[in-house]
């Protein structure tokens, strides 16, 4: 993660990892083994989950946003099938599409 | 479903969490007494928190209304634009969103109290309540 190149791009279909992390991480389950499309990335910045553990030597982790189609989220729900939940996601929790582990 | 399912929400008691207030004040009086800081110096962290507020984020909305080069910087880059208008900024990133006819944005934080603290002062209770972090994301048009 030394590189200036991101392992995702705008448009890129992405699954959300489903890394088991407690804690203060930023990935509500409902997201977790979810498929979604990156539509920007915010930068890198310093991972949370080791700020909010008080260890401010880590690499800086790349974010980026998610867009999800809300009627693929919440099944239970009636959704227009254009809302989307966009969600801010750090580089680790991402994997592309239909790698071998998914979920 | 037991009782402990029912959580109570972090900070949904406008009138403030009796307990922990009681808790600051001791604190607060036994810091003083021990000379470790001032009256002053906690007034003035208060008021330091204080001093931002929504009506900043009133006049940044007002300003995009009527001018649309601000209002280009302002969606393109949040933070320095914000800055521009004398407003002290601190988080790392702005990122601004634009309502239209056909797209409303509802803004939640899912782990707890992300907010632009920096320039819209301290999140409204119903913000960082769990009912208003678990139902934005799920039924943001309302639930019927």
């Amino acid at each position: 993660m030394t590189s200036n190149v991101t392992r995702f791009s705008t448009g890129d279909r992405v699954r959300v990892r489903a890394l088991g992390k407690a804690g203060h991480v930023r990935i509500p389950h409902y997201i977790r083994g979810q498929v979604g499309e990156v539509v920007q990335y915010c930068g890198r910045y310093l991972n949370p989950e080791d700020l909010s553990l008080g260890k401010t030597n880590g690499q800086a982790v790349d974010l980026y946003r998610v867009s999800f189609p809300q009627s693929q989220l919440w099944s239970n729900e009636p959704h227009p099938p254009q809302d989307r939940l966009v969600l801010e996601v750090y580089d680790h929790w991402l994997e592309t599409q239909g790698a071998a582990n998914a979920p | 479903m037991p009782h402990d399912d029912h959580q109570a929400i972090v900070v949904e008691d406008e009138a403030g969490n009796i307990e922990g207030q009681i808790v600051v004040n001791a604190l607060q009086e036994v810091l003083i007494a021990k000379g470790l800081v001032t009256a002053q110096e906690v007034t003035a962290a208060i008021a330091k928190l204080e001093s931002p507020g929504f009506h900043q984020g009133a006049e940044i909305v007002a300003k995009a209304w009527t001018d649309p080069a601000f209002k280009s910087a302002l969606l393109a880059d949040g933070r320095s634009t914000i800055q521009s208008l004398g407003m002290a900024v601190t988080e790392a990133r702005i990122i601004v969103v634009e309502n239209t006819p056909d797209q409303h944005n509802l803004i939640t934080c899912t782990l707890c109290s992300c907010y632009p603290r920096s320039i819209l002062g301290q999140p409204p209770s119903w913000y960082i309540s769990k009912a208003y972090r678990a139902l934005g994301p799920r039924t943001p048009q309302g639930s019927s």
